[in-house]
């Protein structure tokens, strides 16, 4: 056994798992630190929750090595992993009450039945469902089964937390109020989680960092904000929140790398990283991007594109402007809303965006 | 390292069971059916006997006939009670069905007491229709008798099958086929008989399969009197008119018979489906 | 009279007559046991004497008491076998499970019991294998005519109760093996259990075509009883039809019991939902 502080809550070492010709997890290296929530984010059938199972260890990877805190479980069975697990449709037992399902680690771990009483009653303190303890399962609601299936997740007391897509059976309101309330309890236990979702707006909202997957593969991993601002591929830029690309080759004039899309020279950020003759893209959020209804009004240093308002949205706070340019692109904007600026369709109008806001990415 | 999944494990009670108390006794059976009863040699004459002997060609056709006729009132009947069924109220639906399951598990024996005490010669039925009415009786330990006998068994197995059926035929298909200008008769050859024919040939595999291989309430009315395949292989595996080579012939027969007759009903059902092998 | 109620008393006397054609052979032979006499229509008087022949007698009794030894044991046997077999089947995924399915669905079908009785009768009277005319091969053969309504109906709890998701929760929960069978599959499957068993025993108290071809000279079984009575002594005979109705009633009421229980159970969790 290597040494247990300096370790890793959970390394995932070059794992591969294929099913017939279907390669699900690719090579996928992490580690996970202590108290640490982790998101792996990914569109269906990336891969999430295959790499999830080999930690809970439904799933024995082909190649590759897991370890939790240090010790390697590859060859472990689940139930002597130590890990907590919450499943998308719940998996709770239908013929026992909550309490029977919250005390079932317990009762399984032969603690006294006192302890197992008081834990009971602790955990399901935790999760806002006193009184419900005589219930069956089956009568509850679908965020009351799931806070049921936390709890009782938790009631092992689990070194690790494993959670996959535990949100995507609810409704939208629910939905938003339990990924709180799982954030909150997670940071007040310290409990180290690795959560899997496709839903981006969740994983921004509650990771300390994420997993960005693609076929298998590791796109990107890092804190939120950077896998917004700063998406490293074009995947990511395009999957995580919207994004829009101009495309084509870098040029070199008067000394300075710029990208040439159509007619039109578009300057990079500076650093960026580009050698002339490259084919890039460079993406820009909606929000990053102005309009300019007039050649008077444009920031200096911005670049500037014209086109047409193709069609436009108001949606309370900010309002959607999709505007197509001279080769038929579409581009959204988001502006804020101000009472009395209204583009209308076919107006002209300039795009505007600082070549700060802009990312470029290879293609 | 490749560990074996412990699902395996679970399958050796089954495995074992099925090769003692199947695999070998039919292997028993296969090779019995080549030797000759007296000295053990290899033979054909068994089945030789099973296809020129008029006994047993004549138990062949009568099986065919009494399974076919026996298969033919089970699916009409089935049919007509599982459509009824299929129309009546949870609780009524619920109520028939669970009567109908009843005779599934009754002894062979006990349907044809209850026969005997209902439709025999001085059965109460026969009773009323002679005396009373005036009219032939009816003679239970006819073709005919049997026919009506084990439809006790085959109209409620068809009725199980076909009220399921019905009820899964979901109305909006048909309503949507009307919708978009299907006549009467094309819903039927589009929607409907597509919709419920896996159904039907599942029903009428399972009575014609049991139909073909049934002896026990023939044995019980008619002894040996009614020549069927299935008694013919009886009495020479029982006591009576011991030659197990023979009776092991007759029953490789019998089982031909029955897999030829499903593979039939399989090929006509896979023709019936919508896109299948025209 | 209005309409409806025409309709709603045509429907009623249908069900009251198709119920009929199931109750009344069933009946018949219950009231022909209970009588003194029937000669006419009517059958006369009222008593249990047949009944008490049964109990009375050893031949009858000891055969009522076979038949019982025979049904409990093969009933055991199909749940040792089946309940494993099945938790296997409904776990592996792909073809082969799809098969397997598949042949245990039309294995009855083309093993009827007249083929069952001829293997049986020349596989096992040779050592190590010599068990021609004991119980135990009774009891075997039983076993292997009920086995695949057994299997159905457990294989039919474990794909309700979406097994493979429970085992996996209570193994993350620190369940091994054996206890996720103890407190959490075998609680979910038992009514599967129980349906199949009932059937099994119904089967096993009534069957006569394979019991009689095996049948040794130490023992008899009820349908065995049943049909040597049916020729020399009719009275006998109804009230071992009458035990063997009775015997199937009572399986069938426990079933829908069963169901009635579990369906309730979903009701109550369908109507939760909203
Ligand atoms: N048991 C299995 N047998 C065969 N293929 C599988 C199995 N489990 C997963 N796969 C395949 O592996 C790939 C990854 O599946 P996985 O379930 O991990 O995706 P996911 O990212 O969780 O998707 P989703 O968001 O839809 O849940 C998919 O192509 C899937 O079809
Ligand atoms: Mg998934």
């Amino acid at each position: 056994m290597r040494d247990q502080g300096a370790r890793a809550a959970v390394e995932i070492n070059a794992v591969t798992k294929r099913f017939g010709n279907v390669v699900a997890v690719a090579d996928f290296s992490l580690e996970v630190q202590r108290g640490e929530l982790v998101t792996l984010l990914g569109p269906s059938g990336c891969g999430k929750t295959t790499t999830l199972r080999i930690v809970a260890g439904f799933e024995r990877p082909d190649s590759g090595r897991v370890f939790i805190f240090g010790r390697e479980v590859t060859h472990v069975p689940p139930e002597r992993r130590d890990v907590g697990m919450v499943f998308q449709n719940y998996a709770l037992f239908p013929h026992m009450t909550v309490f029977q399902n919250v005390a079932f680690p317990m009762r399984i771990a032969k603690r006294p039945k006192r302890e197992i009483r008081e834990k009971v009653r602790e955990y399901l303190a935790l999760v806002r469902l006193e009184g419900l303890e005589g219930r069956y399962v089956t009568q509850l609601s679908g965020g009351q089964k799931q806070r049921v299936a936390l709890a009782r997740a938790l009631a092992r007391s689990p070194k690790i937390l494993l959670l996959d897509e535990p949100l995507s059976a609810l409704d939208a309101k629910i939905r938003i109020q339990l990924r709180e309330e799982i954030r909150q309890l997670q940071q007040k236990l310290g409990i180290t989680t690795l959560y899997v979702t496709h839903d981006q707006e969740e994983a921004l909202s509650i990771s300390d960092r994420i997993v960005v997957m693609n076929e298998g593969n590791i796109e990107q991993v890092g804190a939120p904000t950077e896998i917004y601002f700063r998406p490293r591929t074009l995947f990511v830029a395009s999957f995580v929140g919207t994004m829009n690309f101009f495309t084509g080759t870098a040029v070199t004039t008067g000394g300075e790398i710029k990208l040439k899309w159509h007619e039109v020279l578009l300057s990079l950020p500076p650093g960026a990283n580009v050698k002339p003759g490259e084919a890039i893209s460079v993406g820009v959020r909606p929000e990053r991007l102005s309009l300019a209804f007039d050649g008077v009004t444009i920031p200096p240093g911005h670049n500037v594109i014209p086109g047409d308002v193709s069609f436009v949205t108001f949606l309370g706070s900010i309002m959607r402007v999709e505007v197509m340019l001279a080769d038929g692109t579409k581009v959204k904007i988001d502006l804020p809303t101000k009472e009395g600026v209204n583009p209308q369709r076919g107006q002209k109008v300039y795009l505007c965006f600082s070549p700060d806001d802009a990312v470029v990415l290879k293609t | 390292m490749r560990r074996i999944s412990h699902e395996w494990f679970f399958l050796i009670p089954i495995t074992v069971f099925l090769g003692l108390f199947v695999f070998y006794p039919l292997t028993r059976v296969v090779l019995r059916s080549f030797t000759d009863n007296l000295t053990g040699h290899f033979t054909l004459q068994n089945y030789l006997n099973a296809f020129t002997q008029t006994r047993y060609l004549g138990s062949l056709k009568n099986t065919l006939w009494f399974a076919g006729a026996c298969t033919l009132v089970g699916a009409v009947g089935g049919t007509f009670v599982g459509l009824l069924a299929s129309r009546m109220s949870p609780k009524a639906r619920g109520m028939l069905l669970s009567f109908y399951s009843l005779p599934m598990t009754l002894s062979s024996l006990v349907v044809a007491f209850a026969f005997i005490v209902l439709l025999g010669r001085n059965g109460v039925f026969n009773i009323i229709l002679n005396r009373y009415l005036g009219l032939p009786k009816f003679d239970l330990y006819s073709w005919h008798g049997l026919v009506v006998t084990y439809s006790f068994y085959n109209i409620p197995l068809m009725t199980l099958t076909m009220a399921s059926v019905f009820l899964n035929l979901d109305r909006s298909l048909i309503e949507a086929a009307r919708n978009l200008g299907a006549k009467a008769w094309q819903v039927w050859i589009y929607v409907i008989i597509p919709v419920l024919a896996p159904g039907f040939i599942a029903g009428i595999s399972i009575v014609l399969a049991g139909m073909l291989a049934a002896f026990g309430t023939a044995l019980a009315l008619t002894g040996m009197a009614k020549s069927l395949l299935s008694l013919q292989i009886y009495s020479h595996a029982s006591e009576s008119n011991y030659n197990i080579p023979q009776a092991s012939a007759l029953a490789v027969v019998l089982i031909v018979v029955i897999v030829g007759s499903l593979a039939t009903l399989n090929w006509i059902e896979r023709r019936l489906r919508p896109g299948g092998e025209r | 009279m209005r309409r409806d109620t025409v309709v709603a008393l045509i429907q009623r006397s249908l069900l009251v007559l198709l119920i009929l054609y199931i109750v009344l052979p069933l009946l018949v032979p219950l009231i022909f046991s209970f009588s003194t006499l029937w000669m006419d229509i009517v059958p006369e008087g009222f008593t249990v004497r047949w009944y008490l022949k049964i109990f009375d007698r050893p031949k009858y009794y000891r055969g009522l008491i076979t038949s019982l030894l025979v049904a409990f044991s093969a009933v055991a046997i199909d749940v040792f076998i089946c309940v494993p077999a099945a938790y296997a089947i409904n776990r592996l995924r792909g073809p082969g499970g799809g098969f397997l399915r598949a042949a245990f669905k039309i294995f009855p079908l083309i093993f009827p019991p007249i083929v069952v009785g001829t293997g049986f009768v020349q596989a096992f009277n040779r050592p190590p294998l010599a068990w021609s005319g004991s119980l135990m091969l009774a009891v075997f053969a039983h076993a292997t005519l009920g086995f695949p309504f057994m299997f159905r109906n457990v294989l039919a709890a474990f794909q309700t109760i979406d097994e493979r998701t429970l085992s996996e929760a209570a193994a993350s929960l620190g369940a091994n093996l054996w206890q996720r069978f103890r407190y959490i599959l075998i609680p979910n499957v038992i009514p599967g259990i129980l349906s199949g068993s009932l059937l099994v025993f119904a089967i096993s108290m009534g069957e006569f075509e394979v019991t009689s071809m095996i049948a040794g000279f130490g023992w008899r079984t009820m349908p065995l009883l049943l049909y040597r009575s049916l020729i020399d002594d009719i009275r006998t005979a109804s009230a071992i039809s009458g035990i063997l109705i009775a015997t199937s009633i009572l399986a069938f009421l426990g079933m829908t019991l069963i169901s009635g229980r579990v369906g309730a159970g979903k009701l109550r969790a369908a109507g939760a939902r909203e």
